[in-house]
């Protein structure tokens, strides 16, 4: 009977416990289904989000934990990604720039920086930054600043990014909408920026509104455009002396107006020469010879890596003659206050003008572009580039206009490819035996970029070029088709950017 | 005759230029955030010309450092910020570049309110790791949620000013005297009016008003962040919403620049209300940081009532 009685009472036990996980199970499910149903409707609701928690840039700083007290702030942007190129990129300093040998696909490692930035003492701030490759390290820029001068001055000491216009101010990976750089910019400094060791001063302004003049002296060791080596500095004249000027107007509190005006009196090395072989090009595709620094030279005196970490042999110096730039810069900005959402217009328009032994060479252009925060995960951009405006060079026939279309005599040039020195040219002069080349292109380049933020300190960038160039030399048009697809990641206390 | 004219058309205006600065004899103060700003106010009174940084639609993390903040900059006596990283984001590089040395980290003219600030909540105890979202190592900076943090803070302006500016040292104990008293008054019949709700559980979306929780003893049951600074995933908030209304929580509260969309949508499927708290001071016609809060403690105890009553009934 006893025995009867434990077999029901665990029969009925089983039976409770079976009937209550059932109800459990069910209300579980229930409760998973609803999950799932809000999990779908959170979705759409989140896909309208409107909040921005990382516009400006911002996303990159962080604080300095305790256990790093009196480390300077330390902190590492690695840009990576896979490039594609339809046909032969046009000329490029790899350098920061995505690049490639030859047409087609490649996965690269655009730029690992590491910052330093600390005070020093009450009275200077220093700031260092290492540009990482593959295979170099360069110092990026590396400067003290004064945070304790009177008279409303300030001054910068060190090597760091000429005060030209807006886009060579800043380091453009981590503040630009884009994965490369505009074609002026390009152009006229190379892919690692205008850059160089001196000092700068400068000055706001007792105007009413935000004013600030500013004052650069530094070495004129950019490759493309000056080729000053260091140690050819010896005079005040062989300094790049730069003046800038910018002005803020912020019409309202959503809307602002920055405009810079820059101007520059360098010496220039064009006629420095180089060695007794002139070939070109150690690299076929470079051939277009619009870019001097990819010529082989052949060192007769030294190799030396200069200011901008470049090797260029240079045999005899030539600093009488001088280049002059001339910029102007303005960027518009609408920034909604609510959800931060914002519009930004930014456009630069770069002259240069060198002589050489007497002969002047004119070149310009301009790049425009406009960006839109859409959200806290989306952001579009769209630019258009061109060089070879209100150009000009000396010819044997006197001044060339080359204007913004190539000249006949270019045109007719026989083929592709680069002709060779002793292929004498009607249009090859003097300066095709220049060190530098001041032979003027026209390039036009129209573009598009998609960034998704997965967080205030990583994002995707996925762009497209569509780049038009036209050497002084070739025949054809050269049309690239290019995609980059671009990773970025934050990591460490990193300093805030400048509006 | 008319380069005369010339020069002495610029020298008047360098002139002018110069003595400009001096003829304002008041003491200037810019503050990174409106509510600061009304701190200030009530302390400094007509003694100090007052300019906020942040406009009071903005988030105080998120704002354009524009050039024209440093010319503001510039021409302070004194800069005061909340600190804890909050404004770390676009002060530094103006202050940095002001060329003001008398408002530099460490000089008399930089205040950084939340140093005599405390208890600080939300200090990191571990190594700072960005896998916690968008931590304040030394603290959560949003303390003038709770009026006992401010008191502290208009003692501290209180101190500096009239380190900056002694000959009206004792105008400057008078206000923080009287504000004090007001403040004490109102604080008392604010706790008083929301002594009702104590321990009521809320959601928040960001992380951002630990100290008013804590002030009134209400809970916080959740965000609808799922980390700090990372906006709201689907099944966060879907885990979010069966975690509320299985423990029946059916406040939540939100700021301004939080996406009032999807914090109303969600509000709907938990059968929740959502109440928008005043951003800062000025937002909701608040002029003083007293009717700011008062504001805020208004939309709380309309929205607790509305809630708690109808479940009563």
């Amino acid at each position: 009977m006893k025995k009867k009685q434990w077999v029901l009472c665990l029969v009925g036990l089983f039976w409770c416990a079976n009937v209550s996980a059932e109800t459990s199970d069910s209300e579980k499910s229930e409760l998973e289904k609803t999950e799932a149903l809000n999990e779908i409707k959170f979705a759409e609701a989140l896909k309208q989000d409107t909040t921005i928690v990382s516009p400006n840039h911002a996303h990159l700083i962080s604080v300095s934990s305790k256990e790093s007290a009196f480390l300077p702030d330390i902190s590492a942007v690695l840009t990576m990604g896979f490039w594609y190129f339809s046909d032969e990129p046009t000329p490029r300093l790899a350098a920061h720039e995505p690049s490639h040998e030859t047409h087609g696909l490649r996965f690269d490692m655009q730029e690992f920086e590491l910052a330093f930035q600390s005070n020093i003492d009450p009275y200077i701030r220093g700031e260092c930054f290492l540009a990482l490759g593959l295979h170099s390290v360069e110092i990026e820029e590396c400067f003290l600043r004064t945070v304790a001068l009177p008279w409303n001055l300030q001054a910068k000491l060190g090597s760091f990014y000429a005060e030209f216009g807006r886009f060579n101010t800043q380091h453009f990976l981590e503040t630009q909408p884009f994965v490369d750089m505009p074609l002026v910019n390009r152009r006229f400094w190379g892919g690692e920026q205008w850059r160089g060791l001196g000092f700068e001063v400068s000055w706001i302004t007792p105007l009413p509104w935000f004013s600030e003049l500013v004052f650069d002296m530094i070495t004129a060791g950019n490759e493309v455009s000056l080729n000053v080596p260091l140690q050819a500095t010896e005079t005040l004249a062989d300094f790049v002396h730069l003046i800038n000027f910018k002005q803020f107007f912020p019409l309202s509190d959503t809307w602002s107006i920055l405009w810079g005006l820059s101007m520059v009196v360098a010496p220039n090395n064009a006629r420095g020469h180089y060695g007794a072989s002139t070939g070109h090009g150690h690299d076929a595709h470079q051939t277009d010879g619009s870019m001097s620094l990819f010529r082989d030279a052949q060192c007769t005196i030294d190799c030396n890596t200069y200011d901008n970490g470049i090797g260029i042999g240079i045999g005899e110096l030539n600093l009488d003659d001088h280049s002059h730039f001339f910029g102007s810069d303005l960027y518009v900005k609408w920034r909604d206050h609510a959800t931060i959402r914002s519009v930004a217009l930014q456009s630069e328009y770069i002259m240069r003008h060198s002589n050489v032994g007497g002969d002047d060479y004119r070149e310009s252009g301009f790049y425009t572009q406009i960006m839109a925060r859409l959200s806290k995960h989306w952001e579009i951009a769209g630019r258009f580039d061109l060089i070879g405006l209100f150009s000009s060079k000396p010819s044997a026939h006197g001044h060339d206009d080359y204007a913004s279309h190539a000249s006949p005599a270019t045109d007719d040039m026989p083929t592709d490819d680069m002709p060779t020195d002793d292929m004498p040219t009607d249009d090859m002069h003097a300066d095709d035996m220049l060190l530098l080349d001041f032979t003027p292109v026209v390039q036009q380049r129209i573009g598009g970029a998609i960034s998704y933020y997965f967080s205030e300190f990583q994002r995707w960038r996925l762009q497209y070029n569509y780049d038009i160039y036209k050497p002084a030399m070739m025949a054809h048009d050269r049309n690239v088709h290019e995609v980059f697809l671009q990773y970025q990641f934050v990591m460490g206390a990193h300093g805030a950017h400048p509006f | 005759m008319i380069k005369k004219h010339y020069s002495t058309v610029v020298i008047v205006w360098l002139m002018s230029c110069l003595i400009a600065p001096l003829a304002d004899a008041k003491t200037n103060v810019v503050t990174s955030t409106p509510g600061l700003a009304s701190l200030v106010k009530e302390v400094g009174g007509d003694h100090v010309s007052i300019t906020s940084l942040a406009h009071y639609k903005q988030d105080p993390h998120f704002v354009d450092g524009r050039p024209s903040f440093l010319l503001k900059l510039n021409r302070a006596d004194l800069v005061i910020y909340i600190g804890l990283g909050l404004e770390i984001g676009w002060l530094p590089p103006l202050i940095r570049d002001s060329r003001n040395a008398a408002i530099q980290a460490g000089k008399v003219g930089n205040l950084d309110a939340s140093t005599i600030c405390g208890p600080l909540l939300d200090k990191s105890t571990g190594k700072p790791d960005r896998k916690f979202g968008d931590v304040h190592p030394q603290g959560n900076p949003h303390y003038l949620y709770s009026p006992w943090y401010a008191l502290r803070t208009v003692e501290n302006i209180a101190q500096r000013l009239s380190l900056i500016d002694p000959k009206n040292k004792r105008n400057y104990y008078d206000n923080l005297k009287q504000f004090t008293k007001a403040l004490k008054a109102k604080v008392s019949r604010w706790e008083k009016t929301m002594s009702r709700y104590k321990g009521k559980p809320i959601v928040g979306y960001h992380k951002s008003l630990i100290y008013l929780v804590d002030w009134l003893g209400l809970s916080q049951a959740g965000y609808m962040e799922p980390l700090a600074g990372i906006s709201p995933t689907p099944k966060h908030l879907a885990r979010l919403a069966t975690h509320m209304k299985q423990n029946n929580i059916r406040i939540i509260m939100s700021e301004p620049w939080y996406d009032s969309k999807v914090a109303q949508v969600f509000a709907e499927t938990v059968n929740a209300l959502l109440i928008s708290l005043p951003g800062d001071v000025g937002s909701e016609n608040t002029a003083t940081y007293l009717g700011w809060i008062n504001h805020l403690i208004n939309q709380l105890d309309v929205g607790f009532k509305k809630v708690y009553h109808s479940e009563e009934r």
